[in-house]
């Protein structure tokens, strides 16, 4: 297993997050929010379990050696959220100050952390009851 | 020989270098693509953009847009303008956009796969052009494959629409026509020719306002009143019932069959088969 920090797989899992995180957002919020902008609350938390989903699938696929390049590619994913989209992002908190975007990048970052090191830990779960199987 | 517990490793190796940087490369540049596209378009939404490419990969949404601001402007009776720059580049941008830039880039790719036979990914910014060809070109194709059908039956719906009004229009035309016949005919004398003497009873439909062009008409006396059925001529199964008392006053609607020149078929399979004998 490899501990150094992987450039390839940062870059991969900031844009998996935008794939599969902030277009399929974007595209419930064009769904939901136009009509009922009231649910935009509702669609914040629901892309924060989201991007915890995603986390823990990319770290069960990769059998949990990219933990903090998930980590990584989700703290710059928000960061560029932050900057350039956060009239999407971030419409139901209006005057946002710099203490909550750093709460929320920091919960963002620990969500990504803690999804791909729980997929990591249910990979490895997964292989030693595979092993169990198959040495009974 | 390994046992089949060691066949079965307990974390992958060299997971972290299964990625191509070919891979990562057009991976990433596509992304910044897609959320370049998304950062523009945001932008036009909220209006801080004079240009807005709001229906810039719908190039026909455009000009029917400008179709019913010109049909609008017709019918407020103010002179028709003529169309802006921003429209003008909108339609022509949709079109150079999703009728040849992204069929190109998609047909090239298929074509150079279609004669090397071995994946295009050797060249990053070929394929990642191809992927933003087809990204352009099957969200468009399907969302014109999914129209054009739709559109075909609306157009017939509203063909059929108009026709159908008129025709009801005409036959309660026929049923005020008798409702006043009827209110002479109790105002008039018993001893005049077609008068009730202060009652309905007895009351006949006068040939001429019995069939018209447009309907046939029936009466039957019930009570005080007179029940009158109109029947249209074209869709025999398209009738109005209406009760008439002795001063003329129609009431009591009811209303048969359906008010169209021709009953359309319903169901999936005879919309279908319209669609295409329509064609």
């Amino acid at each position: 297993m490899e501990s150094k920090f992987s450039a390839k797989w940062f870059l991969t899992a900031f844009c998996l997050f935008v794939w599969f995180q902030f277009v399929t957002t974007f595209l419930l919020k064009g769904l939901i929010v136009s009509t009922i902008p009231s649910e935009m609350n509702k669609l914040v938390a629901i892309g924060l379990v989201w991007l915890f989903v995603i986390a823990l699938v990319l770290g069960y696929r990769t059998a949990g050696t990219v933990v903090w390049e998930t980590t990584g590619g989700s703290v710059l994913y928000m960061l560029m959220m932050v900057l350039f989209f956060n009239r999407f992002w971030l419409a139901p908190m209006k005057n946002i100050y710099l203490d909550r975007l750093t709460g929320l990048t920091l919960l963002v970052g620990a969500l990504a952390f803690a999804g791909s090191w729980l997929g990591g830990k249910l990979f490895q779960l997964s292989r030693r009851q595979e092993i169990k199987a198959v040495s009974q | 020989m390994k046992s089949k517990i060691e066949d079965i490793p307990l974390q992958v190796e060299g997971t972290k270098d299964e990625l191509s940087i070919r891979f990562i490369t057009s991976f990433l540049l596509t992304t910044l693509i897609a959320l370049a596209v998304i950062y523009v378009w945001d932008l036009a939404r909220l209006d801080r953009m004079n240009f807005s490419p709001r229906f810039f990969v719908l190039p026909w949404v455009v000009a029917a847009g400008q179709e019913i601001e010109n049909g609008l402007n017709e019918f407020s009776g103010r002179p028709l303008e003529p169309v802006s720059l921003s429209i003008r580049f909108s339609a022509l941008g949709g079109m150079l956009l999703i009728a040849v830039l992204g069929p190109t880039l998609f047909l090239l790719e298929m074509r150079a796969r279609a004669i090397a036979r071995h994946s295009s990914l050797a060249s990053w910014p070929r394929s990642t052009a191809s992927i933003v060809g087809a990204v352009i070109t099957i969200p468009v194709v399907s969302i014109i494959l999914l129209a054009a059908p739709i559109q075909k039956v609306m157009f017939y719906e509203l063909k059929e629409a108009g026709p159908g009004q008129r025709n009801t229009r005409d036959v309660v035309s026929g049923l005020r026509r008798i409702a006043w016949d009827v209110f002479q005919y109790r105002v008039k004398p018993k001893s005049m020719a077609n008068g009730g003497g202060g009652s309905v009873a007895g009351y006949t439909i006068p040939p001429d306002l019995a069939t018209t062009p447009y309907a046939h008409y029936s009466v039957s006396p019930k009570g005080e009143s007179i029940e009158v059925l109109g029947r249209s001529t074209r869709s025999p199964s398209v009738t109005i019932t209406i009760s008439v008392d002795g001063n003329g006053s129609m009431s009591n609607w009811r209303l048969g069959g359906e008010f169209r020149d021709e009953a359309p078929p319903t169901g999936f399979w005879s919309s279908l088969k319209r669609l295409f004998l329509s064609y």
